[in-house]
């Protein structure tokens, strides 16, 4: 191997490339190789305006860039000192070197609940060799989760209930080539390019495919295949791809023709089958997240909503451009979106445009060189906002055990407590009691299955950069009366309440500790039902899955078993509802279906309802009863209750508004309105019609007041 | 030909997720469907680095470009510029381009840019300098299509005014250089150094490539410094002196910003073995983020200098893993022995340095000692989990 430095003539470069083309970029008397320096320096450098980053031998961060034998060595001793992280090879490059991807994750495959499965998320590095920001990110997340693996925190969290695979050099003979020649690349002298782009070298973007690693010997320096055009399933459906090898975005012979490209999807393997949530190929240089969409209208929403989420994170300018629907490059985020409906992004590094944003010189592709001051202030930000996105696609919180105790004797006067039976459902214990006093004061613990919280510096809740969710839970009780009316008290909340340390359940914020009073004119005795509404968010925004009996978990692009607290699944969750202070069972439901058909005065009628119009959830015998609503019931008009039957003989045409109410063991009542419309006798005429309108008006009406009834109130 | 739009990016959207509870939905939906037609709609935009002149902006494919370019005036106007390569001295023969009324603008910024790298390895003249000030006030009014993984970003084609001024700069700093190296002093180092805040770019960067060409003629003088001064006063002078003088090599490592000492560290790594270098090994061994670094300059010494040697082969014998990685990168599979015996010390960190250094090889020799390794019922289960080659 040899770095020539003296002139190339014309016309070594003109054999590879046709001379029509290239006479017109590449100067007769130019080498076709040059050199970066820091500032002029010749004819044959190109002035970066900052020092050229060369490649730095080092297992721990250094304000540059490592060598990939480094990054290698510092990948193996992270996987050999941490039982959370394990190494395996996932394939061979062009050059048959080995392709690392790296598991991080506890050694079960369920969450810290047991039997649930952990959420499956994938970050790839270094696809582009050129791109040496991309590698050091993904080191940087690789030795954040590790070295803060016993932070009883997101740290802690992610590794024991995820299952992380980084990947972070995919393209490692590029990358390897970039190294080689960290301050060299040739002139381009491809036909489609401008004379001043650089190619192979330093500039090397494509794998190593029918290239040599000798810079001099320039017949080979622009062939090799973009791993990210390589990819199902929009390979070379565009002409953002090429089919000419000397292309820089040239796409191979066919999907997935690259070793690399198969390694990648064989990385999947890692996941032990859980589908994967999260896919990030980690790019450099724009600055933004390009996001890949489907016209899976639910994946498509939760990405957009990520990928803004990450950007804020970043604590820096980053940007959100989602791609079209059904169109693509052949990129893998494309692949990892149409074929397994993960979330997915190319992530597109800083600079925005080029390095004159760190006073370079903004030389053409400068911002592929990224000054060497700039990579830990960038891994930081980079890292903390793809540990957001794995805290978010982890799955929403869970309230899994909260308890009310006595504040002076600490006794325990109502609990719940869910425990995973399996990875799809978890049963519940509680208990309740009627001891509660007015004006008396009570401690409420909750526990959440994720940490809830990050704090500072000093130790003070706040937000997660970039992000603003309200810090304290929003608590409420809500109490049922007798006759179905419902009563409301806000407890008071804030910060504080939020565990640290030993206080906690596992991770720091994981416990939620408040004290309450009774509300004042509140009778224990008089009411049927109390419960506690809890309504907060996960760090991350993500709302409580309010019922936790059934586990949410990831399927085809959106949440499955993520309710709210009307129990409708979706993809936002809601409050939960589930621990009841005071209970006696639910009240019945009506499910519709009493409609008495129309009526003619002086003719008898029967009607019986049938007898699943109304239902106890919990299976018990139910009492029927007839009421006015609201004038009295007229006498003609007999009901029995055993039989749910009516009857009678009307006398007169009109209309008459009645409830039937369905009554528990515990005194719940469902009602259903009951509207008889009376036509008038065979030889009246006219006035059926308006009557029977009247009658669908006042029956839409009253169901309307009865649904507004039976609904909780609305936050 | 593509016409420039307007920057359409997606302000603010960071504040989306509060701004959209989760229950409302359907106005969720509305907005997210306004935001996705500013974000596609940004797909092609221009950066900042943008021209904001009043003139005609425009934005080019590279087929445009090469089209403009092989029109006969531009070619003429490229034959000049080589023919004034030859000639190493700028006497004006191109200054009819900052005017040709016949050539496109596109034309006119790529071969003014081109002209304007090309004075930077010319001697300055009059008429250079008359022609760097002209370009310096023109705006770079052309974008040039770029591929971003697919979507098409156009950012500048060339930046004029700046090339300009660096080319500019360029020959400040020669004229300058030509002075200092004339006449080498103490006092007009220490002078400089004083007032190093209060001097100009020029001036800054004139020092620092004289020290940079001629080390030895002025590392007599630096060794009469306070190097701990200078770094304080004139840091980046400091950082070029370290490239040429062990003193302030130290005083960088220790106290210096960490970029330019990794850069120093890996710089002086790669030179020959010295008596002295354990003076600055050792520094940067006691600083935390250049010590894997200085492990790795010591192991490439580790096979002429006996001293190295031993200092890292003590280091890997107690389980320092970032000298075991730099011991097994500097000696390949001469390490294997050593490293197959320590795998049965008692130490767990000497173990895991062990197992570390033989799977980084990765070599037969290591492979088999690890698969060795791997069923000896001698070695503690966790261990051998890790054995796997």
């Amino acid at each position: 191997m040899s770095i020539r430095q003296r002139p190339v003539p014309l016309l070594l470069t003109a054999l590879a490339v046709s001379v029509s083309h290239c006479a017109i970029f590449v100067s007769v008397a130019e080498a076709t190789q040059l050199q970066y320096t820091e500032q002029p320096a010749g004819a044959n450098s190109v002035a970066l305006g900052y020092p050229v980053p060369l490649p730095i031998d080092s297992l721990t961060p250094v304000a540059g860039f490592r060598s990939y034998s480094s990054l290698h060595a510092r990948h193996q001793q992270l996987a050999i000192d941490s039982t959370n992280a394990v190494a395996a090879t996932i394939g061979e490059t062009q050059q048959q070197r080995p392709i690392w991807a790296y598991l991080l994750s506890d050694s079960d495959n369920a969450t810290v609940e047991g039997f649930i499965d952990e959420a499956g998320l994938l970050q790839n590095g270094g696809i582009h060799a050129r791109e040496w920001q991309s590698p050091e990110v993904l080191t940087g997340i690789y030795e954040t989760l590790i070295t803060n693996e016993a932070d009883a925190g997101l740290h802690q969290y992610l590794l024991e209930n995820t299952r992380i695979a980084l990947i972070p050099v995919l393209n490692i003979d590029g990358f390897l080539q970039t190294q080689r020649y960290p301050d060299r690349f040739m002139r381009s002298t491809y036909a489609e390019d401008p004379g001043n782009w650089p190619r192979d070298g330093r500039m090397r973007r494509k794998n190593m495919r029918n290239v040599d690693e000798d810079l001099s010997s320039e017949s080979d320096n622009l062939y090799g295949i973009d791993l990210n055009r390589n990819n199902a399933p929009w390979w070379a459906t565009s002409n953002r791809s090429s089919g000419n090898p000397g292309s820089l975005v040239y796409h191979g012979t066919s999907p997935a023709s690259e070793p690399e490209t198969q390694a990648l999807q064989q990385a999947l393997n890692l996941l032990d089958g859980v589908p994967v949530r999260l896919y990030i190929d980690t790019h450099s240089f724009s600055k933004l997240y390009y996001l890949s969409r489907n016209g899976n209208e639910r994946r498509d929403d939760l990405a957009l909503t990520l990928g803004l989420q990450m950007a804020a994170a970043t604590g820096n300018s980053y940007t959100v451009s989602p791609d079209p629907i059904n169109s693509g490059i052949g990129s893998t985020d494309e692949y990892f979106t149409y074929e397994h409906q993960a979330l997915a992004y190319t992530l597109e590094i800083e600079p925005r445009d080029s390095s004159a944003e760190y006073g370079g010189f903004g030389v053409t592709h400068d911002g592929f060189i990224l000054p060497a001051s700039q990579i830990e202030r960038v891994r930081t930000e980079l890292t903390r906002a793809a540990l957001l996105g794995y805290y978010k696609q982890a799955g929403a919180p869970a309230l899994i055990q909260a308890e009310v105790r006595d504040a002076v004797t600490d006794s325990v006067l109502a609990s719940l407590s869910w425990t995973a039976q399996s990875a799809t459902t978890r049963s519940k214990t509680s208990s309740d009691s009627r001891v509660w006093q007015s004006g008396a004061s009570y401690r409420l613990v909750l526990d959440f299955n994720k940490p809830m919280r990050v704090r500072n510096d000093q130790g003070d809740i706040v937000n997660y950069r970039g992000q603003s969710v309200t810090l304290a839970p929003r608590l409420r009780l809500l109490a049922q009366q007798s006759d179905g009316s419902t009563l409301i008290a806000d407890l008071d909340s804030n910060t504080a309440g939020w565990c640290q340390g030993a206080a906690c359940r596992r991770y720091d914020s994981d416990r939620f500790e408040t004290s309450f009073n009774w509300p004042a004119g509140w009778d224990a005795s008089q009411l049927i039902n109390v419960r506690l509404q809890v309504a907060v968010s996960d760090f991350a925004g993500n709302g409580l899955d309010a019922n936790p009996a059934t586990v949410m978990r990831w399927h085809e692009g959106a949440w499955l078993h993520y309710e709210d607290e009307f129990a409708v699944s979706g993809d936002s969750g809601g409050a939960d509802q589930q621990l009841y202070l005071i209970r006696s069972g639910e009240p019945p439901v009506y499910n519709g279906g009493i409609t008495v058909p129309s009526l003619r005065a002086g003719q008898a009628f029967e009607y019986q309802f049938a007898a699943d119009a109304f239902t106890d959830p919990e299976g018990g015998p139910l009492t029927y009863e007839l009421r006015s609503d609201p004038s009295p019931l007229p006498s003609w008009l007999q009901f029995d209750a055993v039989n749910r039957r009516l009857s009678g003989t009307p006398p007169t045409a009109g209309n008459v508004s009645a409830q039937i109410v369905a009554r528990d063991a515990d005194g719940n009542i469902a009602v259903a309105p009951l509207t008889l419309t009376i036509q008038a006798a065979e030889s009246d005429s006219g006035g059926g019609g308006t009557s029977s309108l009247v009658g669908i008006m006042l029956l839409a009406v009253a169901l309307a007041r009865r649904f507004r009834q039976r609904l909780p109130q609305r936050q | 030909m593509a016409r420039y739009t307007p920057l359409m990016r997606c302000h603010g959207l960071s504040a989306m997720p509060d701004v959209f509870p989760c229950h409302h939905r359907a106005k969720r939906g509305a907005v997210i469907a306004t935001l996705l037609a500013c974000c596609l709609s940004a797909t092609v935009h221009a950066q900042n680095g943008a021209p904001t002149t009043n003139g005609p902006v425009q934005a080019l494919s590279s087929a445009e470009l090469r089209a403009l370019l092989s029109e006969p005036a531009a070619r003429a106007y490229q034959q000049k510029i080589e023919a004034l390569k030859a000639r190493s001295r700028y006497d004006g023969e191109l200054d009819a381009l900052l005017d040709d009324p016949q050539l496109p603008l596109a034309s006119k910024e790529w071969l003014l840019h081109e002209l304007v790298l090309t004075l930077r390895s010319q001697t300055a003249t009059d008429a250079g300098w008359r022609l760097l000030q002209q370009v310096q006030t023109l705006p770079s009014q052309t974008l040039l299509w770029h591929d971003f993984e697919g979507r098409q970003r156009a950012l500048p084609l060339v930046s004029l005014a700046r090339a300009a001024l660096v080319t500019e700069q360029h020959w400040q700093i020669q004229q300058r250089l030509e002075k200092l190296n004339q006449t080498p002093t103490l006092q007009a180092l220490q002078t400089a150094i004083a007032q190093w805040p209060q001097l100009s770019r020029v001036d800054q960067l004139a020092w620092q490539q004289t020290l940079r060409q001629h080390p030895t003629r002025w590392q007599p003088l630096l060794a009469q410094l306070d190097a701990a001064e200078t770094l304080r006063n004139a840091p980046t002078l400091a950082v070029v002196a370290a490239h040429a003088d062990t003193t302030f090599l130290a005083t960088v490592l220790q106290h210096g910003d960490a970029a330019e000492a990794s850069a120093l560290l890996a710089d002086w790594s790669a030179r020959p073995s010295q008596a002295d270098d354990w003076q600055w090994l050792s520094i940067a061994l006691a600083r935390p983020a250049l010590r894997s670094q200085a492990w790795f300059g010591i192991g490439k010494r580790s096979s002429v200098d006996p001293t190295a040697a031993a200092r890292i082969e003590t280091a890997v014998a107690q389980g320092d893993r970032d000298a075991t990685a730099a011991w097994v990168s500097a000696r390949g599979d001469s390490t294997v022995p050593a490293l197959q015996k320590q795998l049965y010390r008692r130490e767990l960190p000497a173990q895991q340095a062990a197992v570390l250094g033989l799977r980084l090889l990765s070599t037969p020799a290591a492979q088999a000692a690890l698969r060795a390794a791997k069923t000896d019922p001698r070695l503690p289960a966790n261990l051998r989990q890790e054995l796997q080659p």
